[in-house]
């Protein structure tokens, strides 16, 4: 299973204040408060930790087809990996200047065999939930501000 | 309170966030922050913080996981107020 999830930086320091009170206790962990705090640059650790999240939400609701809003949930274990419930997940991030582009998976052995796509035109189907598919196989959108990504199974013919 | 009340509330609560005119304009109980409004999931934090800070309640986790839409979000409110 793969989620993705990418963040246009410039977008996120328009639209949020993380350092608003109370805010970070709501979504990040002890750890990962401690993580952002000792960071030289915060705010992209800040939105390092919730790209991590959110693709591994996108994989979790995929699996459970449920909608549950608890970032808490969602934890650093150690630099790429996170876990949810006891389930262990594999992330790796493109981080730029501008934006911040993670992938997880449910097992590292599939990171070679992705292809990130970042043209919104590309044709794909939806599957009885709604959720992106090609060829079959599920693949993983997202898009934030200026930037769209899927990420696939590079075998997957478009 | 009313419900008519409380969701002009969490009209004007949302209204910041929302980026789909159209779906605030005819806000409900159906109505999805993130599918329909469009408030992206980081902003749903502010909706939360907001919301805590206008009636003076804490929403804990397990609320919070709820809190996807407005029929959740009035249901959490009053009973906290309750």
């Amino acid at each position: 299973m793969i989620g993705n999830d990418i963040i246009d930086l410039r977008t996120a320091a328009v639209e949020s204040n993380w350092r608003r009170p109370n805010y970070l206790s709501k979504i990040f962990t002890q750890a990962e408060q401690a993580l952002v705090y000792n960071a030289v640059d915060p705010d992209k650790v800040v939105w390092w930790l919730w790209s991590a999240k959110e693709a591994v939400y996108k994989i979790v609701n995929r699996q459970t087809l449920q909608r549950r809003y608890a970032p808490l949930s969602f934890t650093y274990e150690r630099e790429n990996t996170f876990s949810h419930e006891g389930e262990k997940y594999f992330i790796e991030s493109d981080i730029t200047g501008e934006f911040i582009h993670t992938i997880a998976v449910t097992h590292p052995d599939l990171f070679p065999h992705l292809e990130v796509l970042t043209d919104p035109e590309i044709a794909y189907d939806k599957d009885e939930n709604g959720l992106p598919m090609i060829a079959g196989q599920p693949v993983s959108i997202s898009h934030h501000g200026r930037y769209w990504a899927m990420v696939k199974q590079k075998n997957l013919l478009i | 309170m009313d419900k008519e009340t409380l969701i002009a509330e969490l009209k004007a609560i949302v209204k910041p966030y929302a980026k789909d005119e159209a779906a605030l304009a005819n806000i409900n109980e159906n109505t999805d922050f993130i599918n329909d409004l469009k408030i992206n999931s980081a902003n749903l934090v502010d909706v939360i913080l907001d919301v805590e800070e206008k009636y003076n309640i804490i929403i804990d986790n397990e609320s919070m996981e709820k809190m996807v839409n407005v029929k959740a979000a009035m249901e959490i409110i009053e009973s906290k107020l309750a």
